[in-house]
């Protein structure tokens, strides 16, 4: 295949996962040294920053708790995109997304609920309640651990992708109860306090080593996730590969 | 007032963040080499697949 033919000159070229890989070999380097970058700027802003009056040095723990909770929904939200597009539109690269999207999303999941718990002993006075926020981000995380364990169920990956959509998108409906589960019910959980109509209520002080950190969490999921896609596309090249092998070994005997 | 001293719960909240994204990293990391070597021998051992030989011919498979 020729340099030219690999170019990416409009959105649908990246349809071709020769493009893909190519632009992904490309942008993947520079992704990385992004992130290292920003988690480096993070971390530093993370425990040079003053304690809170209130929570005293639990608060850092917000700065990597939050991003996480919030990965564990963008992550998803791109699942769901994702299914979408397996689903209309039917494009290769969707259902890729979609599958190596849910490990990192159980992963960050994760992260949220073990720093959350860790936050919630000290400053609550227990390590878990089952309050609507809390509950429902436990049943996100049982969510992506179901569509993991149906993937790797699953024998042929393109018969795979249309019940993992329908799946994922039945599941989208925990999002915005996620969300919006502070405001709905009765919480022991805070309401939104970044995010918010009428703009973030914490201190600038707090404020920037959170955002800081939420870019350099986010950048890591993708290009995570970006290199997670790329080795989709291999594996599932091997496994062709493999079936041609086999059939000439056959033809051969 | 005195700030509580919790700094046990701190570092515990990073560690196992850390970890958890140590693991996470290795594990796309190792799955990536993986893959890209099993193509690699896949390729030496002369298996091709249709579109390879288009790309390699100009040609469009009959």
């Amino acid at each position: 295949m020729t340099e030219t033919s690999l170019a990416i000159r409009s959105f649908s070229d990246l349809a071709n996962p020769a493009k893909f890989i190519a632009l992904a070999g490309k942008i993947i380097p520079w992704m990385a040294a992004m992130t290292a970058l920003l988690f480096a700027v993070g971390l530093y802003l993370s425990f040079s920053t003053e304690a809170d009056y209130q929570q005293g040095e639990t608060v850092r723990i917000m700065y990597i708790h939050v991003p996480a909770a919030w990965l564990s929904m963008m992550c998803y939200t791109i699942m769901a995109i994702s299914a979408v597009g397996t689903l209309v539109w039917r494009h290769p690269l969707a259902d890729v997304a979609a599958r190596v999207a849910a490990p990192l999303g159980a992963a960050f999941t994760f992260v949220a609920l073990v720093t959350g718990s860790l936050w919630g002993k000290p400053m609550w006075g227990t390590w878990w309640v089952w309050d609507a926020r809390l509950t429902s981000v436990f049943i996100l995380f049982l969510m992506y651990l179901g569509l993991i364990a149906f993937n790797r169920a699953m024998d042929d990956p393109s018969r795979a992708a249309r019940v993992s959509a329908v799946m994922i998108l039945i599941g989208f409906v925990n999002i915005p109860i996620i969300k919006f589960s502070v405001d709905w019910f009765n919480t022991l959980h805070q309401p939104a306090s970044v995010v918010r109509m009428g703009g973030p209520a914490i201190d600038p002080e707090f404020l920037r080593p959170l955002l800081v950190m939420a870019l350099a969490f986010t950048l890591l999921f993708l290009t995570l996730h970006l290199m997670a896609m790329r080795t989709e596309i291999w594996r599932r090249r091997v496994a062709a590969m493999r079936r041609i092998a086999a059939r000439a070994a056959q033809r051969e005997a | 007032m005195e700030l509580p001293h919790n700094e046990g719960y701190v570092i515990a909240a990073y560690v196992l963040t850390v970890v958890a994204m140590i693991i996470i990293v290795g594990w796309v990391l190792l799955d990536s080499r993986g893959r890209r070597n099993e193509l690699k021998r896949l390729e030496e051992a002369g298996i091709r697949r249709r579109s390879d030989r288009t790309a390699e011919t100009g040609k469009e498979p009959q």
